[in-house]
């Protein structure tokens, strides 16, 4: 037998030393490393650009049914059989999805999966999506807030993909899902969550008020304080400092909204409440909590949703409260008599102002099916599965399309409709931003609390804190 | 069957030999590999991403541009950052608060215990209850005791007829730094205690004796003899308190949220909003750098205490016995009456070591007895307050006072029990906790050995890289953790999870473990040896059967630590892979699916559902645990 000459076949027939395998480890380690530190790789979906990457093969839905004639957005529907979208969504709306989910399965033969990700969760769940270019998720749960933050960078624009009519929304609901620094569509919202204003119009009367017809404006509604404690009734529970330190700006928004002036320029880099109706603003709060209108007790409660338990235990005036699903739900008090809603007071008698709150979806920027995810989003957001959401399930999500407003049936299931209408019709705008400006509110209001600023004070410190948090997000 | 076992011994037997003619330093670096390994991939590539990623400019909410900017996020970005410089002062006062509330009470727990009476073990159960509930679940403890309108506090104030209505404790600044201080206090001080426990235990008693023979009082006998000797104990546990208190993160986002306003904003809240909310990453690795360098400065003046302790011989007893001598001279220097002399000579020899300033004994007995008391409340009473809240019906806990009824209300953990996603949490938590143990230990305990066993090159910079690695605040590693497991296809698995929490575990347990080992006489193994035993053989038939009370103590440490992790387990999970302390934070705010709020006994329960097997496993193991603790990081 003769020694192989060959160094290369020498060394794969030869035994492996220590040392190989050492080496070897090292050098799989070290690739490893290297694939670890690695920027993520570029996604298969360009990232404005029209979704181009391979969808699977549309092929003729066998057991599919035809989509609503008023409904369909497509001529051929198509089969999406085996094909599973990944949600991330507040576990609030999954059931309006669900609805969606079924018209779209009945048409393709798709399915989705939601997945409810915690409020407290979210920022850093979409932090990382963005981060990582997350390509696992299909569809994100978006409203007002989360637009503003990670819109851009996470999801699709609408446009060129939705085929649905836009001018069928309450228009003063879709700035909330355009994205304010390029003033795309990004989003659109499948119910409203705003807040109305509930009063309790037996407790009303009882006290010599007009319970049919309360007072509009602040000022008048803070003079009643003195009559509901006279007469043991909390006039209104506010948690101006509930959990996650968001709630003084929402609240503060409610009432700066009904001057009708803006808060910030068009592109968020420009402060617009440094003026008399800013200040107007914080006297308000500052006289509200003055007159004890707002009950000292219930300023750091957890939230409004414990402003309406303690509301529904029949001693309060007064409360700011969204959808309801505790029981009696708003739905049913306004049936019984006993609770009534309409659109917020302002702070001059006949204004109105409101924070916007809706919920909504888009689609995710790195989705690996972005045909089937623009199908399904079609679908989702048709007139018809608008409809039987808000049939349904009316004490959960009011309608944000004036055709679902106006059909008859679902004025009659959706007590609270016509206040969303008309609240709708004042300045409703959240006024997100990409900066977080909550806790400078959050700073100030609990200074006005505890009685170390006066409004002025508050004003002042409110527009440095601002513009400070512009200025560091401008020059990042 | 019989050939294949003689063939896989065979093969068990042939490795172990080679293994024996390797050299020490080979044995040392082979049996550390797959920890090594781990480790490699998945601890240091986003440990070192942050000091690279502190010098680009990451701003991926505006765009996905990355210029490398030097130093400039630290030189010109921070300094113009009015929030992150208000942050600093903040942080520095909630760590030297914390040490300086902490400290002290650590201190008398620990004299409390030294001093031994009956039903000590129950105070033990009691002492180790904080240190077992996960960081973010005692923050809503504390929110839940404290809340305006179903909180037992204003409950309590109002029912006495203390306070005309309830009171907003956390939306007022004092109130709520204090109750921060507080909850964080309630979760450190059982370490703490234990670890000063442990040097109190070192002193000799003969010391004490001495002292009593020459009339000392308690306070002499504590002033000249007890602290002189712990003194250098004492600073190590206060610098380990500050380090802690520096990194506090967990229990400020469930309990104040940064608030009211931003008056607990701290550092590392700082990171949090930078990173996620802002997802500004290298300024938010910047500010992390910052931190860890922070942590550094002050882990290096306990390493200064440290070596000096070291360098004096054998600590304690060198210290106790110069303790004695500069007591003796003291206390001939102190005037007192020969009375005085006479009452203490008289004593018995415990009560006249351990006797208090010289009350009466029934005096003395009745204040012990109520230290002993108030001690044992504050640290069972808010775990008892969760378990009474959540077998009350809801209307009796928004009462105040509330009205609690004898009639358990099991409602909230029906409620539980009934939710799929709590069994499925569960059992996720209880996967992770578990594998995540045995491969810890399985994993740490050969390099541990190697590292207590052999003299190798680096053996002290390995050691203290082990540690340092520990100190880069994990909230900055959270993303490029993510991304290596995106890479390997594992998000939103139990492996990911076991896999992230063995690789962060390991260096600190082969550290602890390595202590253990130390413990083991050398002769043992050199006895294996003569009788023909491998190394290998050496190491598992001997040395870790040595070593297992401290090692199991490692392994009960590392279970219930898995279980009450929370950052890596909000970021690798999604839905199938979703972590007990991860649905308890959930349902705090929004528990859903439709938002209705959790009513505060079943908070109450979910609370004490998220927390009950780390406090079966304390009240099982506390002894084991005790003296893992005080054996592992005391003599390390």
């Amino acid at each position: 037998m003769t020694e192989d000459k060959n160094p290369a076949r020498a060394r794969l027939t030869s035994a492996l030393s220590r040392r190989d395998v050492l080496k070897g480890g090292l050098i799989a380690g070290s690739a490893a490393f290297i694939a670890a530190c690695a920027a993520p790789a570029p996604s298969a979906a360009p990232a404005t650009a029209a979704p181009t990457a391979a969808p699977p093969a549309p092929t003729a839905a066998p057991g599919a049914t035809a989509a609503p004639a008023t409904a369909a957005p497509t001529p051929e529907p198509v089969s999406y059989a085996g094909v599973t979208l990944n949600n991330s969504t507040g576990g609030y709306s999954i059931p309006a999805f669900q609805l969606g989910l079924d018209a779209w399965k009945a048409d393709t033969g798709g399915n989705a999966t939601f997945t409810n990700i915690p409020f407290d969760e979210k920022p850093v769940k979409y932090a990382s999506f963005i981060a990582t270019q997350d390509a696992s998720w299909d569809l994100h749960y978006t409203y007002d807030v989360f637009m503003q933050r990670y819109g851009v960078r996470l999801l699709l624009p609408l446009e060129g993909n939705y085929t649905g009519d836009l001018s069928d929304f309450i228009q003063t609901a879709l700035p909330g899902f355009t994205s304010q620094s390029d003033q795309v569509l990004r989003g659109l919202p499948i119910h409203f969550s705003s807040w109305l204003w509930t009063w309790n119009p037996e407790l009303w009367n009882s006290v010599g008020e007009d319970g049919s017809n309360p007072p509009d404006s602040y000022e008048a509604l803070f003079a009643l304080t003195p009559k509901f404690v006279a007469a043991g009734i909390i006039p209104c529970a506010q948690p101006w400092q509930g959990v996650g330190g968001t709630f003084a700006k929402l609240y503060w928004t409610h009432i700066y909204n009904s001057t009708g002036h803006p808060m910030f320029s068009d592109d968020r880099t420009q402060v617009l409440f440094d003026g008399p109706e800013g200040l107007s603003a914080f006297q308000t709060i500052e006289a509200g909590l003055k007159s004890g209108w707002w009950d000292a007790r219930y300023l750091n409660i957890t939230n409004e949703h414990e402003a309406y338990v303690e509301y529904a235990k029949g001693n309060m005036a007064t409360v700011m409260h969204s959808e309801s699903v505790i029981e009696p739900t708003e739905v049913e008090l306004v049936a019984a008599g006993k609770l009534a809603v309409r659109q917020f007071p302002g702070i001059v008698s006949g204004t109105t102002g409101s924070a916007q709150g809706a919920d909504g979806t888009g689609v995710n920027k790195w989705t690996k099916q972005p045909e089937a995810c623009w199908s399904y989003f079609n679908r989702l957001f048709t007139p018809d599965v608008a409809l039987k959401i808000s049939l349904n399930l009316p004490e959960l999500y009011p309608p944000t399309r004036l055709s679902v407003l106006a059909d008859p049936a679902v004025k009659a299931a959706q007590p609270l409709g016509p206040a969303h209408e008309a609240q709708a019709k004042g300045v409703t705008s959240l006024w997100s931003t990409p900066y977080d400006w909550a806790p400078v509110f959050d700073d100030v209001v609990n200074k006005i609390i505890q009685g170390e600023y006066s409004a002025q004070q508050a004003h002042d410190a409110a527009v440095t804190g601002t513009q400070d948090l512009i200025i560091k997000f401008l020059s990042a | 069957m019989a050939i294949a076992g003689a063939a896989l011994s065979r093969g068990a037997g042939r490795i172990s030999r080679r293994f024996d003619r390797l050299s020490e330093r080979r044995f040392a670096l082979l049996v550390s590999v797959p920890g090594l390994i781990l480790v490699g991939l998945i601890v240091l590539p986003p440990t070192l991403a942050v000091f690279g990623l502190s010098l680009f400019r990451i701003e991926l909410a505006k765009d996905d541009l990355t210029p490398f900017v030097g130093l400039r996020n630290y030189l010109v970005r921070l300094p113009e950052d009015t929030e992150v410089l208000a942050a600093i002062p903040r942080t520095l006062f909630f760590a030297a608060m914390s040490t300086a509330v902490t400290l002290p009470l650590a201190l008398v727990t620990a004299l409390v215990l030294n001093r031994g009476f009956r039903g000590v073990s129950i105070f033990f159960m009691a002492l180790l209850m904080p240190w077992a509930v996960a960081s973010i679940v005692a923050g809503i403890f504390w929110r839940f005791i404290f809340d305006t309108n179903h909180g037992i506090i204003n409950g309590v104030l109002v029912g006495l007829g203390l306070m005309g209505e309830p009171f907003n404790w956390l939306s007022s600044t004092e109130q709520a730094v204090g109750i921060a201080l507080v909850a964080q206090a309630w979760k450190s001080v059982p370490l703490l205690t234990i670890l000063l426990l442990a040097a109190l235990k070192g002193i000799p008693e003969a010391l004490y004796r001495a002292a009593r023979m020459d009339g000392a009082t308690a306070w002499e006998s504590f002033r000249f003899i007890t602290l002189p000797a712990i003194k250098n104990t004492l600073i190590v546990v206060g610098v380990l308190q500050v380090i802690l208190g520096l990194q506090v993160f967990d229990l400020l986002y469930s309990l104040t949220s940064g608030g009211p306003g931003r008056d607990t904003y701290v550092l590392i809240y700082a990171i949090y909003t930078i990173t996620f909310e802002q997802i500004s990453l290298g300024y938010g690795a910047a500010i992390a750098v910052l931190l860890f360098l922070g942590t550094v400065a002050a882990s290096l003046v306990l390493l200064l205490f440290v070596r000096r302790r070291q360098a004096a011989g054998s600590a304690t007893n060198e210290e106790a016995e110069n303790a004695a001598a500069s007591a003796r001279t003291s206390l001939k220097l102190v005037a007192r009456s020969a009375t005085a002399v006479r009452g203490t000579a008289s004593m018995p020899a415990e009560e006249g070591r351990r006797g208090l300033i010289r009350l009466p004994a029934s005096i003395s007995r009745f204040l012990f007895g109520l230290g002993v008391g108030l001690l044992l409340f504050f640290f069972a009473a808010p775990v008892i307050w969760m378990l009474i809240a959540s077998l009350q019906p809801h209307q009796a806990l928004t009462q105040q006072p509330p009205a609690l009824t004898l009639d358990l209300w099991l409602d909230g953990y029906q409620i539980i029990a009934g939710d799929a996603r709590w069994l499925g949490s569960l059992w996720v938590s209880l996967q992770t906790a578990l594998l995540t143990a045995f491969f810890v230990i399985f994993l740490s305990a050969p390099p541990a050995y190697a590292l207590a066993r052999y003299d190798l090159p680096g053996k002290s910079t390995t050691l203290a890289l082990l540690i340092i690695i520990q100190m880069v605040p994990a909230i900055v590693l959270a993303i490029p953790v993510l991304r290596i497991f995106q890479i390997a296809g594992l998000t939103d698995t139990v492996a990911a999870l076991v896999l992230v929490n063995v690789a962060f575990w390991l260096p600190l347990v082969i550290w602890l473990l390595r202590n253990f080992f130390l413990e083991v006489p050398v002769s043992l193994e050199k006895a294996a040896r003569i009788d023909g035993c491998s190394r290998l053989g050496t190491l598992f038939r001997v040395t870790i059967p040595a070593a297992r009370p401290g090692i199991a103590a490692a392994a009960i440490v590392i279970l219930i630590g898995t279980w009450n992790e929370f950052l890596f387990a909000v970021i690798l999970g999604n839905q199938d892979a979703v972590t007990i302390t991860r649905l308890i934070t959930g349902i705090q705010n929004f528990p859903g699916p439709l938002n209705q709020m959790p009513t505060p006994n079943l908070l109450a329960a979910a609370a004490m559902v998220a927390v009950a097997p780390c406090l079966i496993l304390v009240l099982l193991f506390h002894r084991r645990i005790i003296s893992g603790l005080a054996g592992g990081f005391v003599k390390g």
